[in-house]
């Protein structure tokens, strides 16, 4: 099977005052149809910027150079025409950002702005969009769907704004969903929700998903892969299955036992990374974690690991890759099931 | 950042206080009762404000919570369910309209505002965002040492070198001194913040949220600094959270807050074991564990937790979580609040309000709420839930939106 998205060492810089920001340094991954794919990383690992690159969404930065290939169907995405993507954005890739009330138009009712990117993309008449907005507004929740359409988004809260967002990037039936942080400003229950949601209608209606996030918790909710990224590069890529049992790269290893976790004694300690992570107008030789890792080798230092095929789905960018895939485990078990 | 060594700061013994000049210190300390003397003491606290429109909203509703000495208790509940204005009524940072809250043996109702000041010395807050909390014109030195200022605590040499000690103890190297906030990192900030939080020795220190502004590498060192502390001082902490794994990390005991109302309270260990209350249960749901398991253990969300939060200037008769409640019965329920109810049955007291705990608690609900064939029942998170449409828990003008 071919796969519906195919990044292809895709790296992109943008030029600034302060240097040349390296936001993406050599990417690759791939992506089946109605797959879910999470990308996980702190802030500034270049998880964003990867995904915006896929829709060329690069705003405000004009001194922004992209290398690589982006193929979606077969196309690659870095070189069709502005009217051509413009098709394909909200058309067979959907997004859903992080703040929904300023994504949404603060002036336009909800159900007129779901209408809007039907009748763009599928040429519906007014009344058929409306028709399929009032459709996808019940279908992600929205009580009395056909009476609350025609509200601003200000009368609706932040859960329900975010529930508009994805029946936004959903009406169209994309092929593929990009979300970025969608939950990250919503209360936990909420939270929950919406995934429970985005999740399901996925599935049920056979959509890709890219889940942005720095937190594990939704990767373990939502993906059936996982990307780490660190200092705009690929560490670790591997099934949700690996990433809690068999971490290998000692960032990914690192980054799991941040957080405090429920499979912990109620007053555990934490284990911090120490240092920070490098600024991304240095030039890195070797591998970026290298200057924080406890496992540190003179190669490390010099030569930057590729990303190391270790078992069916699993890669890691580490010189040590090999070795630790031998470890039986981790040593806190964070996968036991409680 | 390497966590801080053990305090040489001479904080612990709160009956033999720190020396202070007592001709600068404008009032005398007030007596602060004995060992077993709660910190804090709310009883029956009921705070309101007006809406916009003139709508009384009744933001804490008959709150009672206790916070012994050197005990840390987590309040944890989403967004406008009133934890924030519970800790700022707890300080009279704003009026609250009944009952009482007694700080450290004194019932502020009955203070002058020279004698609330003073108390206010032993009170601290930690603030969400370490860098709008933080005078940005002012060096980490100055914004460290202006609690004493203000208290007028200790000369200036005195006043310099508790700042250094306190930068010592939270980990702030000492060249930091002189810079100003927006040289610092977050996590720097967030020490700073809690460093100007300590430096007048309080007995109570109200986190609110205190690192959910963080990005998680920083989270982890600041949430290792504040279990230093919180172990090595003689300081209460009232910890303010929506991150129930990290309030399960600090806390000794948990209070869960919804619509205004405490609806359980207990020992940290038991409340995230097994919650009694249905909203505590679908909370403990919604946490997105790091774990292979996490995408079947969110279905039980749909079930616990569905819906939004209602409307504080609508709020729902009877039993404030019955609109979401999967176990919520027309009688009683929807009629009458809960009192609290004592439960012991594990050897520890705590309180749950919810008029079907102890059916709850031996899980003998499960076969009426799941369908006879053990399949869970069609309560759907799209659909408001049955019951009277005033009480639908439609979000439209919420307050304080």
């Amino acid at each position: 099977m071919s796969a519906l998205l195919e990044v292809k060492d895709l790296s992109v810089s943008f030029e600034t005052r302060g240097g040349v920001v390296r936001a993406v340094d050599g990417l690759s991954f791939s992506l089946g149809a109605g797959e879910s794919l999470g990308i996980v990383g702190e802030s500034g690992s270049g998880k964003t910027v990867s995904s915006l690159s896929i829709l060329r969404l690069f705003g405000l930065f004009d001194d922004v150079s992209v290398s690589g290939k982006i193929l979606f169907e077969g196309r690659d995405l870095l070189r069709v025409s502005e009217a051509e993507l413009s098709r394909i954005r909200g058309g067979k890739i959907g997004m859903v950002f992080q703040d929904p009330l300023t994504s949404l138009n603060p002036v336009m009712p909800v159900g007129e702005q779901v209408a809007e990117s039907i009748r763009f993309h599928t040429g519906a008449s007014r009344p058929q969009a409306h028709r399929r907005a009032v459709e996808m507004l019940d279908r992600v929740g929205i009580p009395d769907a056909n009476k609350r359409c025609e509200e601003l988004p200000h009368s609706f809260s932040g859960g329900m704004r975010q529930r508009v967002m994805v029946a936004i990037a959903l009406a169209c039936e994309p092929k593929l969903l990009i979300a970025d942080e969608p939950t990250t400003a919503l209360d936990v229950t909420v939270q929950a929700q919406v995934l429970l949601l985005l999740d399901e209608l996925r599935r049920e209606m056979g959509i890709a998903l890219i889940m942005i996030t720095h937190d594990f918790g939704v990767v373990a909710a939502t993906a059936d892969r996982v990307l780490v990224m660190y200092a705009a590069q690929p560490m670790e890529h591997c099934s949700i299955h690996h990433l809690f049992q068999r971490a290998n790269h000692p960032y990914t290893e690192g980054l799991l036992r941040l957080v405090p976790r429920f499979e912990h004694q109620v007053h555990g300690r934490l284990h911090p990374i120490e240092g920070q992570p490098p600024a991304l107008t240095e030039e890195i030789v070797g591998c970026p974690f290298a200057p924080r890792c406890s496992f540190t080798l003179d190669r490390c230092k010099q030569e930057r690991p590729p990303l190391f095929r270790i078992g069916p789905d699993h890669e890691s960018a580490c010189w040590l890759a090999a070795e630790r895939a031998e470890r039986e485990t981790l040593p806190d078990k964070p996968w036991k099931a409680v | 950042m390497n966590s801080p060594k053990p305090a040489p700061f001479a904080y612990g013994q709160i009956d033999e206080r720190p020396e202070e000049d007592p001709g600068v210190d404008s009032s005398a300390p007030l007596e602060e009762g004995d060992r077993d003397t709660p910190v804090l003491l709310l009883e029956d606290l009921v705070v309101r404000f007006k809406s916009m429109e003139g709508i009384p909203i009744t933001a804490v509703d008959r709150v009672s919570l206790r916070i012994n000495r050197r005990e840390t208790v987590g309040l944890v509940g989403e967004t406008g369910c009133g934890k924030s204005t519970l800790a700022r009524a707890a300080l009279k940072l704003v009026p609250f309209q009944e009952g009482h809250v007694t700080l450290l043996g004194h019932d502020l109702a009955g203070l002058r505002n020279t004698e609330l000041r003073s108390l206010r010395r032993r009170c601290q807050m930690i603030f969400q965002d370490p860098r709008g909390s933080l005078n940005p014109r002012m060096t980490v030195g100055r914004i460290i040492g202006e609690p004493l200022r203000v208290h007028g605590i200790g000369e200036r040499r005195e006043q310099a070198e508790a700042v250094r000690e306190m930068m010592d103890l939270v980990g702030l190297p000492d060249e930091l001194y002189a810079r100003r906030p927006v040289q610092l990192s977050g996590g720097q900030q967030q020490r700073v913040g809690i460093a100007r939080a300590l430096i007048t020795r309080p007995a109570l220190v109200i986190c609110d949220e205190p690192v959910s502004a963080l990005d998680v590498s920083i989270r982890a060192q600041i949430l290792n600094l504040l279990a230093d502390l919180r172990d090595s001082l003689d300081v209460s902490f009232l910890f303010i959270a929506h991150d129930l794994a990290v309030v399960r990390h600090l806390s000794d005991r948990v209070a869960v807050m919804y619509l205004g109302r405490i609806v359980e309270e207990g020992p940290v260990g038991e409340i995230f074991a097994q919650p009694r209350h249905p909203y505590s249960q679908g909370l403990v749901a919604a946490i997105l564990r790091a774990d292979g398991f996490a995408r079947q253990r969110l279905g039980q969300v749909r079930r616990l937790a569905a819906g939004d939060l209602p409307s504080l200037l609508n709020p729902p008769e009877g039993c404030r979580y019955q609109s979401r409640c999967p176990y919520a019965l027309d009688d009683p329920c929807r009629k009458t609040p809960p009192p609290d109810f004592v439960d012991s049955s594990s050897g520890v007291s705590r309180l749950v309000a919810c008029h079907r705990w102890e059916e709850i608690a031996s899980d003998s609900l499960d076969s009426a709420v799941l369908g006879a064939d053990g399949t869970e029942p069609d309560i759907s998170i799209y659909a408001p839930p049955q019951g009277d449409p005033k009480d639908s828990v439609e979000p439209e003008n919420r307050a304080g939106e």
